[in-house]
């Protein structure tokens, strides 16, 4: 039976080539905007080194100080962190670390912008990078202050050229760094991990932001197990409620949270609510299927169009036995065919358009690939949509009544 | 065979209703081959859609080999159409997007045939009608004379025990409509299959064994 349909299928495509170019290019073409976004959110969100771990992951991005009048809101300050988010109960790894900032170096007089982050020993173990050169520097070096830097490998290649970048130095904030790792690049859309230049946090000229409960640090928290995760947010909204702020002027309370890398990013969206990530998930999917309905409307009308050409075909079927939902079933797997015909062409569209982003610059860093999750997704994006678009037209035409079909359609 | 009780058809839009059958009684016995003959919009292609289970009548009751029909549900309907009938249409209705071959399994794909089995009863109810070097080609490759014998061997290819024939030779030439002819009373006549067929040629209806008559929607003598 699926042999028939498919040899009926090829051959009413040919038949109809501009029917079947115009319907092509519009499922290849929601495609390819449904696999790139699929595609950038799996590059900012999906669990690729260096963070192994983001299952059993939170970060502390997030902090503000309240008055009656007055809101402060930034990242945690040094004092928040240590205060509240040190030795959490169920915690395995704990990092504190600075939001990349951009930083001037000089190469032969030319300036070089880079992106620095200041971190802890921690760091370096709650994220697998792959070292290319060397290795990560250690508490005892940030401890210590020492002014050793890690650098990732398009820095190393900006500032030393193709020769190696372990023991070289560069010039920093006023000091110079010698470089202990080289790293492969980390996109710019892994907030956590990224930058051109990773720093010991107390090479910092300033102690200002270890005094301040509201600042510009992260914290990166890696829990024993899952299960460990609702404890640890517990825990430190419980220390966060307690801390007393009234020595701050025209503040009274202090405010922040341990979230998921998803909930990070659904703040935009959904503010502060606690279900935000589910939100934010839904939203991409209500604006996903929304997308598809468009294409997907216009391939009705043309799919109506075409199978309404074939009202004799329904009735001589009809006549010779074939039930109603068989008929259905037919032309919804006619329909679902030429879906996953332009689908196999959106992936290939897909792969250049993704590939000419890498090479942009557009995005610094950015390894957007079609990876497994990316296709499945894809392909279930296919089949709904081949499934949307063919089960109007079938239905309709499946009620058409023999007579009226043979007679060339509805009367 | 087939049998017509009292069987009226009204068709009704929203200011005119049509009688197309009125009072309709029929027996047709198996082995017959029984034409219906009438003016146009005699009511026909009515009473052939009827007795092939494709239209249900307004008033009266259809029994096939000796089954009443009582239910006109889709699948129950389709069941016995694909099991126990073949059509054979003026206008061929054969399928332009598939091949000879593929046109001719179509019944028995509704029932489930396996593809072997689907393609040796198809190649061998080309044969019957003389089409077996024709099997790949496609409907719009042949002849009208050449499609009409695809369409009678899709119609035999399920050996069903009725064929129900709506002018199969009103669009062919009077020599190639005395072949199609032919073959139908051969197939009356060897297979003891019971022919039903309606025309609008005398000396077609001349060839049966008897001729029924409308006029108006009802049988004359």
């Amino acid at each position: 039976m699926l042999g028939h349909t498919l040899k009926s299928t090829v051959r009413v495509l040919l038949r109809r080539k501009f029917f079947t170019a115009v319907s092509l290019f519009g499922v290849a073409l929601t495609l390819v905007v449904l696999v790139v976004a699929a595609a950038l959110l799996d590059h900012t969100f999906g669990p690729h080194p260096p963070e192994v771990y983001s299952g059993r992951s939170l970060g502390i991005f997030r902090a503000s100080l309240k008055g009656k009048s007055w809101t402060r809101n930034g990242g945690p300050g040094g004092r928040l962190l240590e205060t509240c988010a040190r030795a959490l109960p169920g915690a395995e790894i704990t990092s504190f670390y600075s939001a990349q900032d951009q930083e001037v170096t000089y190469r032969d007089g030319e300036r070089v912008s880079l992106w620095v982050k200041r971190t802890d020993g921690a760091f370096w173990r709650a994220l697998h990078f792959r070292f290319l050169e060397g290795g990560p520097f250690t508490d005892a070096d940030d401890a210590a202050a020492n002014a050793v830097a890690v650098v990732n490998d398009a820095t190393r290649r900006k500032l030393f050229g193709d020769g190696r970048g372990v023991g070289k130095t560069l010039r920093l904030d006023g000091r110079t760094f010698t470089v202990v790792g080289v790293v492969a690049d980390v996109p710019f859309l892994r907030a956590v991990p990224f930058a051109d230049v990773w720093l010991p946090a107390r090479t910092a000229r300033s102690d200002a932001e270890a005094r301040a409960w509201v600042g510009e640090l992260r914290a990166l928290i890696v829990a024993r197990s899952r299960a460990d995760l609702p404890g640890i947010r517990e825990e430190y909204r419980r220390r966060v409620a307690a801390v007393d702020v009234s020595a701050e002027p025209r503040f009274d309370r202090l405010e922040s949270e341990a979230e998921s890398f998803l909930e990070m990013g659904a703040r935009g969206m959904a503010g502060t609510s606690p279900h935000r990530a589910a939100l934010a998930v839904a939203f991409f999917i209500a604006l996903a299927v929304c997308f598809m309905a468009l294409p997907a409307l216009n391939l009705v009308n043309l799919a109506l169009s075409r199978i309404l050409e074939r009202s004799s075909e329904v009735g001589v079927r009809k006549a010779f036995g074939a039930t109603r939902w068989r008929l259905v079933l037919q032309f919804v797997t006619e329909n679902v065919i030429l879906s996953l015909a332009g689908g196999a062409l959106g992936i290939v569209l897909s792969a250049g358009v993704l590939s000419a982003v890498n090479q942009s610059g557009l995005i610094p860093y950015a390894q957007l690939a079609l990876n497994v999750r990316v296709l499945l997704w894809g392909l279930l994006a296919t089949c709904v949509f081949g499934v949307l678009s063919g089960a109007l037209p079938a239905l309709r035409m499946s009620r058409l009544h023999p007579v009226e079909a043979l007679q060339g359609g509805p009367r | 065979m087939i049998r017509l009780e009292n069987v009226e058809k009204v068709y009704r839009t929203d200011r005119i209703e049509t009688i197309a059958l009125s009072n309709v009684s029929l027996d047709v016995a198996e082995g017959e081959f029984v034409s219906i003959m009438g003016p146009s919009g005699s009511g026909k292609s009515t009473l052939l859609h009827v007795m092939g289970l494709l239209d249900a009548p307004t008033k009266g009751s259809v029994t096939l080999n000796g089954r009443k029909v009582e239910s006109y549900f889709d699948a129950a309907l389709a069941k016995v159409r694909n099991a126990e009938l073949g059509f054979v249409f003026q206008t061929f209705h054969l399928v332009p997007d598939l091949s000879v071959l593929d046109n001719v399994e179509v019944p028995l794909l509704y029932r489930g045939t396996g593809g072997k089995e689907r393609r040796k009863r198809a190649e061998a109810a080309l044969e019957r009608v003389g089409l077996s070097a024709r099997t790949r080609h496609y409907p719009s490759q042949l002849s009208g004379g050449q499609q009409q014998r695809v369409a009678i061997a899709r119609a035999i290819v399920g050996a069903p025990r009725i064929l129900l024939a709506d002018e199969p030779t009103g669009n062919l030439d009077s020599a190639t409509g005395d072949d199609v002819l032919d073959l139908l009373k051969d197939l009356n006549t060897r297979e003891r299959c019971t022919v039903v067929m309606v025309t609008h040629d005398e000396r077609q209806a001349a060839k049966t064994h008897r001729t029924v008559r409308l006029f108006d929607g009802r049988p004359v003598s």
